[in-house]
């Protein structure tokens, strides 16, 4: 099988006994380099734990994940750590910042654990944020927020750019301009990136569209009429 | 109303539950902080109640009264129907000087009471019989019951009626409340144990001692007990005087009385004793010279003849003892000696020569051939030189003798002669000339005239023509032919010249040739002369040297010729030696052989005659001994008697002496070392119960106050939707009043538990080292635990309420909405921006958090400060305290003895004491010693005066001050212990006020201060003593240091020196100071516990707080990848900062709380060294940030356990 990203079978059930919930039933699908995957679903269907799985920060019951053709599902602690900290990024819903560290320091406190980084103020400018780089988040707007995060993720040149409802916080312009930087990113810098949303409106941007529904994968499609961000309204 | 079961309550349950962690954490700051303050402030009430509670069962003396005149039963029954007195009992007590565990040890023994110093039995049963007694429970153990002691007094007046007594139980008693025993005048002067003996165990005609009950009393250790003692002190010490005075006048005269007939009888003995004596002593020293005469002959009789024989026998075994014979035998061995010297002497010669020869002949001879060779030389030379002057004297003579010059007088004749030749040709030649042009000029003028002629004829026609002409021919061709002539002639005249000239220049040259010649003669003659005197010159070194190496070669022919002479000469001396010595060996024995028998002779006669003295001299002594013997005897026993009378005499007249000047004491119960040491013992725990709870009071308020803030905020939403649902704000605020009010009392009610049990038990056991009488009796004060339980709720329950109303002012809807974060904020270390640029990010992020709370900041630095700050105090509580003892008795106090004396020892017996212990001690200083009371700024100190005139005595007190040794004090000046300044308030140069143990107050100017860690001293000189104390110095004690290893031997036998009536150790006093200071061990080990403890719970605590409010942001530095030391970093760095903060924050604290607590607890008479010293400092360092590290380690598992999908989710 082919694919940057690959999932084969991969099933998460969490807690044991009685209270077992099976979160993921063999769920498989493969996601091209460069391509913008949505992942899309109502609450509850499993979207959550198919990041945490991606992003490193879960492990699962039985199947394989693979990146790039590694194995990732077979790292555990510190290879899991470094594959967190060298191979994706991570953008937040709520975006996670610091509130003790400005902008600029936000992005460094990601950027200086990694060797091959990208200058974090250059990376900063680069999402619009060349301005405000030594504000502290509760001087920026939500938005500017979650372009800080992005930048955070991005300065670290990761494989592969995970991002959690990235507009979930965001209002409807705000949430655009967000999406439009991902989808920028993607284009310009030939980046992964996956979006989980419950907002199947944002399946227009997709590369490639994977619908979850109670823990298993409803229907992978590749969209061959790909619609950038400005033209989507929901 | 809340009902039972309601969800409200569930919540309120279950919120219980969830927050365990923090509910803990309050409970136990509270129970700690409680704990601690109860647990100080209550050990020293447990401790005197259980003193006290001793005391009271076992019915501990009032007063102790005494007197040198001892009491009647009378006494007895008059003090008991004083008033105010419940009970008087009449006491024996006695040194009892036995052995026990093969040592001979002294016990001191008292009578068992009915009522009053009960004692309490341990093991066995009481005494039956008067033979029976109790032991010391500290020294005896069970298996020395049924021990039988002899008594071993050597004064029979001992009160004991037995002679043994037998240990049939163990007791303990209030009398000996520690491990002091005391001392004692007999043995090595300290004393083992005690035992109690009935009444029916001691014969004696008065009590030692009355003891007095008062009717009522308050408990033991209070000021009420102290005020009322001192009350009665005076009263009763009059008392006794009185009751004393009654008996004086009887007692006094009738052991005058007494003492005067032994007296008189004693004198009479003496006397008979002494002409017996005297008698007895001049006969047997008659009988005795006579006897050591004759002894001394035969004596000097033996001497000879052992001589005799010893001379004999080494002429037997060596002749050479004789002096004549060594004398010969030296003198033959010498010429043997000499022979043989002479002998090696000549073979040397001898062989010397040969070698002389054998080495100088072939030289010789090689220069008699050269010298030779070298006469030949020259002789030829001589010739040579003969020939040469030869031929010099003929070139002298005739120069042409030699063949070069008459060679160049050969040419130069040739020379000569051909010059000769030359000129005389040349002469020829120029008269042939001369000739030749004579005729040429007469032919010409012949010519001329035949011209003219022939003109004239022309002329005249003379001639014409034909003939004309063949005239002028005819005369032309002859004039030509003339011409022709003329040319030739001039020609030769010409050739003529030239040759003149060829001439000159020979003779010129023949004329050089001549000089030449002359000058090379004369240089040959001059050559020939030189070159003559050369050769001679060399003939004459020629025969000189020639001439030496002839003398040397004759010199070396003649000196072999003389030693070969000299050889000879010498052997024919050696032979005529060696004929001499053979007869001189010849005499030398027979003579040898004459000696021997004749001394044989000599020995034989000198014998017999010694071996009859002997006979006569044994018998004459038999005699002597035996009447010897039998008057030494008789004396002796007449001594004997004489002196044991003297002794009772003696003894007499002392007890006479005690009875004309009786000294009276009522002693208090705080004389009694055991009661007086319990009591400042305990005080020292007081001390530190003054200040250290404060500290934990303190940092409990902080921990309840900032984690029930964060509980409310925590709970904001919830609490928004409760108000929002409908509760009113009472009820919601009611469950943090009853979270933190549950936390507050639980903790309180635990802590003033194990407060008011584990302090005083542990304290109690380290006290147990010296005091063991019992267990502890636990004291409850109610009163000390509402105060405690209130200062909690108000930590708690306040700090609830505060953070509770003010988030209830605020309306549910802005409630039920997130707190927006605490904002980032830049602080004031930003602006150094040298200082922060250079910061690593982690570190920036750090500092910020750390100023971000300051509540936490304060905290924090409250409790690890105050960790450090107690951890500090109380180990340099135990630096300060524990090295007393060694800094008072290895510095100060240098002397081992304290010796006092029955009376004021004058000069003269000064100096006897002085030479007859010189033996055992190695400083010696008399001093007048009286104890003063001195008027300081808390009251009234008592303080040791001491007075000495003695050069020894800067031996035995170590004076200095500040590193400077302070000299003894000079005339009037007084030096005074530094501790006693202190509490005086003043300095140098002030004036001291004290009152004289008659009520007279004086002024003393103080000269000097020297360090003095026990006791007060003001040191003086003996006329500093008369001036102040208005009284002559009474030098009845001595202070004396040994260098003997057996300081206890040394003690003993001066105790048995007259005059001492007691010889104290400085050991003694150090060891009972060194285990007070054991036993603050335990008290400082509880402080560090809590302190530790209490370092604890915040740093968890706080770290705790940390970690639950930034789970997200935890959770979030996973998802970046941080490594798992990474985040521990990130998060514990803070914690750290903080730790460091506040052990910096903790030294100067420390410091300060440690001379705080040294202040307090510094006991009247010891004055501490306020010292922490730097391990002290690194310890507390170590400890503290060690507790910090452990709080982290178990927070570690927390922060792993935290998921990372913690930061997927929304705000809270």
């Amino acid at each position: 099988m082919e694919g940057f990203v690959r999932l084969e079978h991969v099933c998460k059930t969490y807690g044991s006994g009685e209270a077992q919930v099976q979160a993921l039933r063999d769920a498989s699908f493969t996601i091209d380099k460069g391509e913008i995957a949505v992942i899309v679903g109502q609450s509850g269907a499993g979207k959550t734990t198919l990041l945490n799985i991606l992003g490193g920060m879960d492990t699962l019951t039985s199947g394989k994940v693979f990146l790039e053709g590694n194995e990732v599902s077979a790292y555990r602690g510190r290879r899991l750590a470094q594959y967190r900290r060298e191979e994706v990024g991570f953008v937040f819903q709520f975006y996670n910042l610091i509130p003790n560290l400005t902008a600029l320091e936000n992005v460094e406190l990601a950027a200086q654990i990694i060797k091959t980084s990208q200058p974090a103020a250059e990376v900063l400018t680069k999402v619009g944020l060349g301005e405000r780089l030594n504000n502290f988040p509760a001087q920026l707007s939500g938005g500017e927020q979650q372009r800080v995060a992005i930048a955070r993720a991005l300065a670290k040149n990761p494989k592969l750019l995970l991002c959690d409802e990235p507009t979930g916080a965001l209002d409807y312009n705000t949430g655009k301009e967000v999406l439009k930087l991902l989808q920028d990113q993607s284009r310009e810098q030939g980046m992964t990136v996956v979006i989980i949303t419950h907002n199947s409106a944002l399946t227009a941007m997709a590369d490639r569209v994977i619908r979850v529904r109670s823990g298993t994968i409803s229907s992978v499609k590749k969209n061959d009429h790909v619609i950038p961000v400005e033209e989507i309204e929901w | 109303m809340v009902i039972r079961g309601s969800a409200w309550g569930k919540n309120n349950r279950r919120g219980l539950f969830k927050t365990l962690g923090r509910f803990l954490a309050i409970l136990a700051i509270v129970a700690l902080g409680v704990g601690f303050f109860t647990g100080l402030r209550l050990a020293r009430p447990a401790m005197a109640k259980t003193g006290a509670d001793y005391l009271r069962e076992t019915n501990f003396f009032d007063f102790e009264l005494r007197s040198t005149l001892g009491f009647t039963g009378e006494d007895v029954a008059y003090f008991a129907g004083l008033d105010g007195i419940a009970a008087a009992e009449g006491s024996l007590n006695e040194d009892l000087l036995t052995t026990c565990r093969e040592q001979q040890v002294v016990f001191s023994t008292h009578q068992l009471l009915d009522e009053i110093n009960q004692v309490v039995l341990s093991a066995g049963r009481m005494p039956q019989a008067a033979n029976e007694c109790l032991g010391d429970d500290r020294f005896f153990t069970e298996a020395d019951l049924g021990t039988v002691f002899q008594v071993e007094n050597d004064d029979e007046d001992a009160a004991f009626s037995q002679q043994s007594y037998t240990l049939v139980g163990l007791c303990n008693s209030p009398q000996y409340l520690n491990s002091q025993r005391g001392s004692t005048a007999l043995g090595d002067g300290s004393v083992a144990a005690f035992l109690f003996l009935p009444a029916a165990g001691y014969d004696a005609a008065y009590y030692s001692a009355i003891y007095v009950k008062l009717d009522e009393n308050a408990d033991a250790f209070t000021d009420a007990y102290e005020a009322r003692s001192d009350q009665w002190e005076t009263p009763l010490k009059d008392q006794v005087a009185l009751r004393g005075a009654l008996r004086q006048a009887e007692l006094i005269s009738d052991a005058e009385a007494e003492l005067s007939d032994g007296w008189a009888e004693y004198e009479d003995g003496l006397q008979e004793y002494e002409d017996g004596k005297l008698e007895a002593e001049q006969e047997l020293s008659d009988g005795k010279q006579e006897l050591s005469d004759a002894l001394q002959e035969l004596q000097d009789g033996e001497a000879d003849y052992a001589e005799g024989v010893e001379t004999l026998e080494a002429l037997r075994e060596d002749p050479l003892s004789n002096e004549e014979l060594a004398d010969a035998r030296q003198e033959l061995d010498d010429g043997w000696a000499a022979y043989y010297d002479g002998l090696r002497e000549y073979n040397d010669g001898l062989q010397e020569y040969e070698d002389a020869v054998a080495e100088n002949q072939p030289k010789l001879d090689d220069a008699k051939v050269e010298l030779d060779k070298a006469k030949q030389e020259l002789d030829d030379g001589e010739a040579e030189y003969a020939e040469g002057l030869e031929t010099y004297e003929k070139l002298v003579e005739n120069p042409l003798s030699n063949e070069e010059m008459a060679e160049a007088r050969r040419e130069l004749d040739i020379g000569w002669s051909q010059y000769r030749e030359g000129l005389a040709q040349y002469e020829a030649g120029l008269a042939e000339y001369e000739a030749g042009k004579a005729q040429l000029d007469a032919y010409g003028a012949q010519l001329e005239d035949e011209r003219t002629e022939l003109e004239q004829a022309e002329a005249s026609g003379a001639l014409t023509g034909e003939a004309l002409e063949a005239a002028w021919a005819q005369y032309n061709s002859a004039y030509e032919a003339y011409q022709t002539q003329v040319e030739a002639a001039e020609a030769a005249k010409a050739e003529l010249d030239a040759s003149k000239a060829q001439l000159d220049e020979a003779y010129a040259t023949l004329q050089r040739g001549e000089a030449a010649y002359d000058e090379g003669y004369q240089v040959a003659v001059e050559r020939g002369k030189e070159e003559l005197d050369k050769a001679r010159q060399e003939l004459d070194d020629g025969w000189k040297e020639y001439n030496e190496g002839l003398q040397a070669y004759n010199d070396g022919v003649k000196e072999l010729a003389d030693a070969k002479q000299e050889l000879a000469d010498g052997k024919q001396e050696l032979d005529d030696a060696y004929a001499d010595l053979t007869q001189g060996e010849a005499d030398y024995k027979s003579g040898y052989e004459d000696a021997l028998a004749e001394g044989e002779q000599e020995l034989a006669d000198a014998r017999k005659e010694l071996d009859d003295g002997w006979a006569e001299y044994k018998d004459g002594l038999k005699d002597y001994e035996e009447g010897k013997l039998e008057a030494e005897q008789e004396l002796a026993d007449a001594k004997q008697e004489l002196d044991d009378a003297l002794v009772e005499l003696q003894d007499g007249e002392a007890e006479l002496d005690n009875l004309r000047d009786p000294s009276y004491y009522a002693l208090p119960r705080t004389t009694n070392t055991g009661y007086a040491n319990f009591d400042s013992d305990t005080s020292i725990v007081e001390g530190l119960a003054a200040i250290f709870p404060v500290f934990f009071f303190l940092v409990a308020a902080l921990v309840c106050s900032s984690t029930m803030t964060r509980m409310v905020e925590e709970q904001r939403t919830e609490n928004g939707t409760l108000k929002a649902l409908g509760y009113s704000d009472q009820k919601i605020v009611g469950r943090y009043i009853f979270y933190a009010g549950l936390a507050a009392v639980s903790g309180s009610l635990l802590g003033f538990g194990l407060g008011s049990w584990l302090f005083p038990l542990v304290i109690w056991h380290a006290y147990q080292i010296i005091y063991r009488f019992g267990e502890i009796t636990y004291v409850f004060d109610p009163v000390l635990g509402l105060v405690s339980l209130a200062v909690a709720l108000l930590c708690s329950v306040g700090a609830a309420l505060a953070a509770a109303y003010s988030e209830m002012r605020k309306m549910p809807a802005i409630l039920m909405r997130p707190k927006a974060p605490k904002a980032g904020k830049r602080i004031f270390l930003e602006r150094v921006t040298v200082l922060w640029r250079r910061m690593s990010f982690l570190q920036k992020v750090s500092a910020r958090n750390v100023f971000r709370y300051k509540k936490r900041l304060v905290m924090m630095l409250l409790g690890v400060g105050g960790c450090l700050a107690l951890l500090l105090a109380g180990l340099g509580l135990r630096d300060s305290v524990a090295n007393v003892a060694e800094d008072q008795y290895s510095a100060i106090t240098l002397y081992d003895y304290t010796i006092t004396f029955d009376q004021d020892q004058t000069a003269e017996q000064q100096e006897t004491f002085r030479e007859e212990t010189a033996q055992d001690l190695s400083h010696l200083a008399f001093a007048a010693v009286e104890t003063v009371d001195v008027f300081t700024q808390n009251g009234v100190s008592s303080v040791s005066v001491v007075a000495s005139d003695d050069a020894d005595i800067t031996s035995l007190f170590g004076l200095s001050h500040n590193g400077r040794s302070v000299a003894w004090p000079e005339g009037d000046g007084a030096v005074v212990s530094d501790k006693l300044l202190r509490l005086a308030g003043i300095s140098v140069g002030d004036s001291l006020t004290v009152e004289l143990g008659d009520g007279t107050v004086v002024e003393i100017p103080v000269t000097g201060v020297f360090e003095n860690y026990v006791n007060h001293y003001i040191l003086l000189t003996g006329r500093g003593f008369e001036t102040y104390m208005g009284k002559a110095p009474a030098y009845s004690t001595a202070y004396a240091s040994t260098e003997s290893e057996a300081v206890s031997a040394v003690a003993a036998r001066l105790n048995q020196r007259s005059h001492v009536s007691n010889v104290s150790l400085s050991r003694d006093f150090q060891n009972m100071i060194a285990d007070t200071m054991e036993s603050l061990n335990a008290v400082i080990a509880l402080v560090v516990g809590c302190a530790l403890a209490l370092s604890f719970v915040v740093s968890y605590n706080l770290i705790n707080i940390n970690i639950t409010e930034r789970v997200r942001e935890i959770a979030t530095i996973k998802v970046l990848g941080f490594y798992q030391w990474e985040t521990y970093s990130y998060v514990f760095r803070e914690g750290l900062i903080l730790t460091c903060l506040g052990c910096v924050a903790g030294i100067p604290v420390g410091i300060w709380l440690h001379r705080f607590v040294m202040e307090r607890i510094q006991v009247d008479m010891v004055s501490f060294r306020v010292r922490i010293s730097p391990w002290s400092y690194l310890l507390a360092l170590a400890l503290t940030i060690l507790i910090t590290l452990v709080a982290d380690a178990l927070v570690m598992r927390k922060i792993d356990k935290i998921d990372m999908a913690e930061s997927l989710k929304s705000v809270e």
